[in-house]
């Protein structure tokens, strides 16, 4: 009888604490919870329409120009026959450049699908290599070859650039490299895409893709307005030439930008979708101002010219956007930035 | 009456009972766990979602946590192994010191900044001589220099200071041998922290006690800072440094600010074509054999790894890693591994070995900078 009373007596004071631990460790109250399913809901939104439209529209527009590459057109016209596919490639990718992170980015597959800007000649010097080992006939499997001149934007300078006349001496070994070519950027994105499309939301990480999104897109910003623009400047010691243009055969660059900014208005832009939905939610202010912003670097960015004026007022605009954008969206968006975001010493 | 009495009497019991016994599997429990979990422990500094500066402190599983709120944020935390406790060290232009306990993070003593003096987030504690040696800046001087502590009772005591020639220095060794990380910056003496003379730096490395034997960069490089260093665990003669280049033009930026210096001689690590550093080291360390040397890049979120190589005698490119706002790096106990944090709130454990790597906790605060294992 007595132990009896001490053991229930034993367990009801285990079951209490118990209890009681469960009910400090809840945390969230109803607003909370709506508010995690937002995120959730955008982080698979994110994952499910944005990120697999764009990985899915590259790579239609790789089998296409594979298709081009392996085609009898390909040996007999040579490089025009496939300018058009190639600029779809570029544009698709031009749609999704800003995601680096993630699957894309596993063993360096991000830089193996564009390697830009050409950092100290890098593309040039191995593209003089394979200049040498193609007149030679020593050409390796093309997927021993540097990064720097297998990348997309390699394909843009084989197929547009005026001095790639070399790569087209014999054209049917051209077009089998490039076949080859396609089929590993081919490989690489349907891989991310199955990554993606595998991808689910973790309720205990609700934010973290998100995140990603918020993190990379300032990254992307940085990198617009450090590198991109001011590569269409005149370098100074070549008057006529630019510094380092972004597919400059191809004479997209200005387009390429505007693809970047439409890609990161679709994100932000868009009250009903993504991230712009959350943002308009918690702040419809930051959230227009946003958007205006986006929309007039956009409207620029169509309008590029390679003159002084041009360049400088986009980016002066940039630099605002991007100001406007560490301010706000990060905070009202409750995504903590890091310490690297603002110094990183 | 006799059994109601006794009954309560035995549920009384009872109760007692079941919160010895609780208790008792709570302590069991605990020891288990800090035992599974060896004896080291991880410290840095942290930056709260309020945006305030703390320091934080776990068992290398990310158990027991300790965290404590401070008035800024802190750059580096130093081991005072004789004595169990921490020195907090708060980032450039920073004015506190903090001696606080091993684990508990309970504040001990707290040194403020003398006036015109500026500490730089780095500071090293030399067991024999029970000194604190501070990296400083003094804005009036426009100068940098080496503060000096004594540990009386559990207080600093500042014993006196040496000025360096052109800028302020910032990680410090002065152990059996000597370091100093001369960045060369200068900053602005509205203790704003602006940098004057970029383009123009004359960074080095000090390797002499009397701070008077430096060694400059292999190629003159007005815009590099030589920050952060690691001292060969094997040897004297050998240490890893890492720069961070300043150049506004991305494009002509060092991407490979990774250099050895062993045996008096400068080299230059290289990295694979396509591997971006932003010309940013964040930190710098050897495993705990010598055999594998881990930089981080911040700015790139990357964290590199080369490995001793016999034949070659120097360090080759091994491996690389992709994590946010990656930073913080310390050695474990074992062979090649290193303890890794991120300013997304990851802390994480690398196997550069194995080439493996798991995520020990995440936590929902930034770690800020540098991390200390013990």
């Amino acid at each position: 009888m007595r132990f009896k009373y001490i053991f229930v007596a034993f367990f009801a004071v285990v079951a209490a604490m118990l209890f009681v631990q469960k009910a400090t460790l809840r945390t969230t109250s109803s607003d909370g919870n709506n508010k995690a399913k937002q995120w959730k809901k955008t982080q698979e939104q994110l994952a499910s329409e944005f990120l697999s439209s764009r990985y899915s529209k590259l790579k239609a527009s790789l089998e296409n120009l594979h298709e081009k590459t392996v085609s009898k057109n390909c040996a007999t016209k040579g490089a025009p026959y496939l300018q058009q596919a190639t600029v779809d490639v570029l544009l698709g990718w031009a749609k999704i450049e800003m995601i680096h992170f993630g699957p894309i980015d596993h063993e360096m597959g991000y830089t193996k699908t564009y390697f830009w800007p050409d950092k100290h000649k890098a593309m040039s010097r191995h593209l003089n290599k394979l200049r040498i080992d193609l007149r030679y006939n020593q050409v390796r499997p093309v997927q021993e070859l540097p990064l720097t001149v297998t990348g997309l934007q390699a394909i843009e300078h084989y197929v547009f650039a005026k001095d790639a006349f070399w790569f087209w001496k014999k054209p049917s070994h051209a077009c089998k490299m490039l076949a080859q070519i396609t089929t590993l950027h081919s490989r690489r994105i349907q891989n991310t895409l199955a990554s993606w499309q595998k991808w689910k939301a973790d309720p205990k990480q609700q934010k973290s893709l998100a995140r990603e999104f918020v993190q990379a897109s300032a990254d992307f910003l940085e990198k617009i307005e450090e590198i991109k623009i001011p590569a269409a400047k005149k370098n100074p010691a070549k008057k006529h030439r630019r510094k380092n243009l972004e597919a400059p055969n191809a004479g997209l660059s200005a387009i390429i930008l505007r693809e970047n900014f439409l890609g990161l208005a679709e994100l932000f832009g868009d009250p009903n979708n993504y991230l712009g939905k959350l943002l308009a939610k918690e702040d419809t202010a930051v959230f227009k101002k946003i958007k205006d912003k986006l929309a007039k670097v956009t409207s620029l960015a169509e309008q590029l010219e390679p003159n002084t004026d041009s360049i400088r007022s986009i980016l002066s605009e940039t630099q605002k956007l991007k100001e406007l954008y560490l301010k706000n969206v990060p905070s009202v968006l409750g995504v903590q930035m890091g310490f690297n975001a603002s110094d990183g010493d | 009456m006799v059994t109601e009495a006794s009954n309560r009497r035995d549920f009384l019991t009872g109760c007692l009972t079941g919160l010895g016994s609780a208790f008792a599997l709570w302590v069991a429990y605990s020891y288990t766990l800090a035992k599974n979990n060896g004896d080291g422990r991880l410290y840095s500094g942290i930056i709260t979602n309020e945006q305030k500066g703390g320091v934080w402190s776990s068992d290398l599983s990310g158990g027991t946590v300790r965290i404590e709120e401070l008035s800024s944020r802190a750059h580096e935390i130093v081991a005072i192994e004789n004595r169990q406790l921490v020195l907090v060290v708060s980032r450039r232009h920073g004015n506190f010191l903090q001696l606080r306990k091993e684990g508990s993070l309970k504040m001990v003593s707290e040194t403020l900044n003398p006036k015109g003096v500026f500490f730089c987030g780095h500071a090293y504690y030399d067991a024999p001589s029970d000194t604190v040696y501070t990296a400083e800046t003094y804005p009036d001087l426009q100068q940098g220099g080496i503060g000096r502590y004594k540990i009386v009772g559990q207080q600093l005591v500042r014993m006196g200071n040496q000025l360096l020639e052109r800028g302020n220095p910032h990680q410090l060794y002065f152990g059996k041998s000597t370091w100093v990380a001369h960045g060369g910056v200068i900053t602005s003496p509205d203790g704003a922290g602006k940098k004057l003379n970029l383009g123009k730096l004359k960074s080095k490395i000090i390797y002499s006690a009397r701070l008077s034997k430096a060694l400059s960069l292999p190629q003159e490089n007005g815009w590099m800072s030589l920050r952060h260093f690691s001292c060969h665990p094997q040897s004297l003669n050998i240490v890893a440094v890492g720069g961070q280049d300043y150049n506004p033009d991305p494009l002509t930026r060092e991407n490979s600010p990774m250099y050895v210096w062993s045996y008096g001689a400068f080299s230059q690590l290289s990295i694979p074509v396509g591997v971006e550093t932003g010309g940013h080291i964040g930190s710098v360390c050897f495993d705990t054999t010598g055999d594998f040397l881990a930089f981080s890049c911040p700015k790139k979120n990357k964290i590199l790894v080369f490995k001793y190589t016999p034949t070659a005698a120097s360090y080759r490119f091994y491996d690389l890693w992709n994590w946010r706002d990656v930073c913080g790096l310390a050695r474990g106990h074992e062979k090649g591994i290193f303890y890794v944090t991120t300013g997304t709130g990851r802390l994480l454990r690398l196997d550069a070995g194995k080439k493996t790597n798991s995520e020990v906790r995440s936590f929902n605060f930034s770690f800020d900078n540098h991390l200390l294992s013990t």
